[in-house]
């Protein structure tokens, strides 16, 4: 198998439960398994790792079928991304710029809208939202930078 | 009899004031709304939109507003089933097939109508066998201790793994991470922190909604953002509603025969809503007199699987409101916004908040009367908003997800949870994994633990209790025999040849 092969969703997710099993499992070990003769924290989460390494484990290592060789694209990872680099700017800058800069990368460059549209899009969104959210169910989500 | 009657009119009592008919009006139009986008369909619906609800009120408010969104939701999917042939959620994948014919056949209209009605009818249906059912499992389920729970919980995860229409073996590994994660926070039992690195907020543990709105909201937004190119869907007309004599004719057995099917399904573990599509589909085909026209515009395709998949997700909520145990994702979802409201469901809930326990029920047919009275008169409004572009309503979800997510506790540790299992959502949904069974996990996962430590201490730390109890052994002995054909036929026998031949989405 070629290491390219293992970025493919499937075995990626593969890896994943895998570092589940691991950090979960060494975490588990780490806290009691069994005190003053009774069960201790550490029991279930230890239990349900050694069950799931197993399966991680075929699922790492199993051959795929074609239809399951399709690759991740780079359109979703990047936006998914982007959000989250998102979330951390409205954390400092609160909610009104970076909604605004989220949308119109959102329609211009994802969607290729005209710079007219984006625009207004990303001016109006963020104003209906903060109306709806902010004015009328009274979340306090800071809309400026601190 | 007469007590259970009487109690669902308490229910109605409780349900049914001006107030929360405004809400359970409003959760259907949203329901439908988003519902109604390609690509989106209930589930993911009302993971975004379950944090609105939290604000409404009381409890009953919420739930009423929350099985509004959910019923409004699954008809928006139907919806797109059938005039666009785009499956709102898996279920929907069984009434595309004869749906989308008939909108071909300029037939739309009554494919929508009988579909709303067969719902309606299959909502009644399930409700009532609900309200009968429930107490009675109820007071059954008083007697369980911690080995049976343990047992039920286990048994019933392992159902749900494998069931869910995936490979059994990607199930069970989900299932056995959401248990993993379900188990961040403090141990009730020693006292100790586990799994929360130092971090405070991770003390009560990590919350399943801003998880569940990733998953499903933001993953399937991202998913979607693979296809932003041809959108341009063909949208069928949808002519008159009314359907002939005749169609009502060929509707009205498969409908009845749909939510009887439905219910049954409903109530096993990970019989979710596309088996009781699928089951009643090739009941429909087999009945019929005319098996040739199935594929090819049938009525009952579309009547039968319709019902049974409402069915379905109301018969979901028997084990949940009377064993406290979800049997699907729709149920728990409906668990998690019950526990957000403080409200535990379980055989104690119908003694000591009954006014919940009837109450929610009483919603769920509010909900369910809803969506006849006002999504079928509004079809032509839906249909207008397929037409809304697609990148519009994704970023707005993308944005009311966010805020949704950050209105939990008015804090940001939801938001970068939102954020990454985003992320998450949309890798695991291209490698094609059902994260069903791991929601379902995750929020069994505590009631898995305390009941395997207490059963441990009530047997002095030997497992053999839970095959010296006798439902807790049959539940365990049943589980062991369903494993072992399951890995069978998994290694043995090739995929059903009726699921393969099911349009892909």
């Amino acid at each position: 198998m070629r290491l390219s092969a293992f970025a493919l969703p499937a075995k990626l997710t593969g890896l994943g439960l895998l570092l589940i099993v691991l950090g979960f499992g060494i975490g588990a070990l780490r806290l009691s398994i069994w005190q003053f003769g009774m069960p201790g924290p550490g029991l279930t989460p230890l239990l349900v790792s050694i069950a799931l390494l197993p399966i991680a484990a075929v699922l790492v290592l199993e051959p795929l079928r074609p239809e399951e060789r399709e690759p991740l694209q780079g359109a979703p990872l990047l936006t998914g991304l982007a959000f989250l680099a998102y979330v951390a700017l409205v954390e400092y800058a609160g909610f009104a710029l970076p909604t605004f800069a989220f949308i119109l990368l959102w329609a211009r460059l994802l969607y290729a809208r005209s710079w007219a549209v984006s625009l207004a899009t990303a001016l109006l969104m963020p104003l209906a939202l903060y109306v709806l959210f902010m004015l009328g169910l009274g979340i306090p989500l800071p809309l400026w930078p601190r | 009899m007469t007590d259970t009657l009487h109690n669902l009119l308490y229910g109605f009592s409780v349900a049914l004031t001006p107030g929360n008919l405004l809400y359970a009006l409003v959760g259907s139009l949203l329901g439908t709304l988003v519902g109604v986008l390609p690509g989106l369909g209930p589930v993911t619906t009302v993971a975004v939109l379950l944090p609105l609800t939290y604000g409404v009120g009381s409890p009953v408010s919420s739930i009423i507003m929350l099985s509004a969104i959910l019923y409004g939701a699954m008809y928006g999917g139907s919806t797109t089933a059938i005039l666009l042939r785009v499956p709102g959620e898996a279920a929907s994948v069984i009434t595309v097939i004869d749906g989308y014919e008939m909108a071909k056949q300029g037939r739309a209209g009554p494919a929508l109508t009988v579909a709303a009605v067969g719902s309606w009818v299959a909502g009644t249906f399930s409700v009532v066998a609900l309200t009968v059912i429930g107490p009675v499992l109820a007071n059954w389920a008083l007697s369980f201790g911690a080995p049976e729970y343990f047992s039920l919980a286990v048994v019933g995860l392992l159902l749900a793994g494998t069931m869910t229409g995936g490979r059994p073996i990607r199930g069970v590994a989900v299932t056995l991470a959401g248990l993993i994660f379900g188990l961040v926070g403090l141990d009730p039992m020693s006292g100790q922190s586990r799994f929360t690195l130092g971090e405070i907020k991770l003390l009560d543990g990590i919350d399943i909604i801003p998880v569940l709105m990733g998953l499903y909201g933001i993953g399937e937004i991202l998913y979607n953002l693979e296809r932003r190119k041809d959108q341009d869907f063909k949208i069928a007309k949808i002519g008159k509603l009314m359907p002939s004599r005749k169609e009502w004719r060929e509707s009205s057995g498969a409908i009845g025969r749909g939510s009887v099917i439905g219910f049954f399904v409903g109530l096993l573990p990970g019989g979710g809503a596309l088996l009781a599509a699928l089951l009643s589909y090739m009941a429909e085909r087999k009945l019929s007199k005319h098996p040739e026209e199935f594929g090819k515009g049938a009525i009952a395709g579309v009547a039968g699987p319709e019902a049974s998949n409402n069915s379905a997700v109301t018969a979901g909520f028997v084990p949940l409101l009377t064993l406290g145990i979800p049997s699907n994702i729709v149920a728990a979802i409906l668990l998690a916004a019950l526990m957000m409201q403080n409200v535990q469901p379980g055989p104690l809930m119908l003694k000591e908040h009954p006014d919940m326990f009837w109450g929610v029920i009483a919603s769920m047919y509010i909900g369910n009367v809803m969506l006849l009275l006002l999504n079928l008169p509004l079809v032509g409004l839906w249909v207008k908003l397929l037409r809304v572009p697609f990148w519009l309503l994704g970023c707005a979800v993308i944005a009311i997800s966010m805020i949704g997510a950050y209105s939990l506790s008015n804090d940001f540790f939801n938001v970068y949870v939102l954020a990454i299992s985003g992320i998450v959502g949309y890798v695991v949904r291209k490698a094609d994994f059902d994260m069903g069974p791991f929601v379902m996990a995750f929020i069994l996962a505590k009631l898995v633990d305390n009941s395997l430590g207490q059963s441990l201490l009530m047997g002095n730390g030997s497992p053999m209790i839970f095959l010296t109890r006798p439902i807790s052994a049959c539940l365990l002995i049943l589980g062991a025999i369903y494993l072992v054909a399951t890995i069978v036929i998994a290694l043995r026998v090739p995929k059903p040849p009726v699921l393969a031949d099911l349009p892909a989405e």
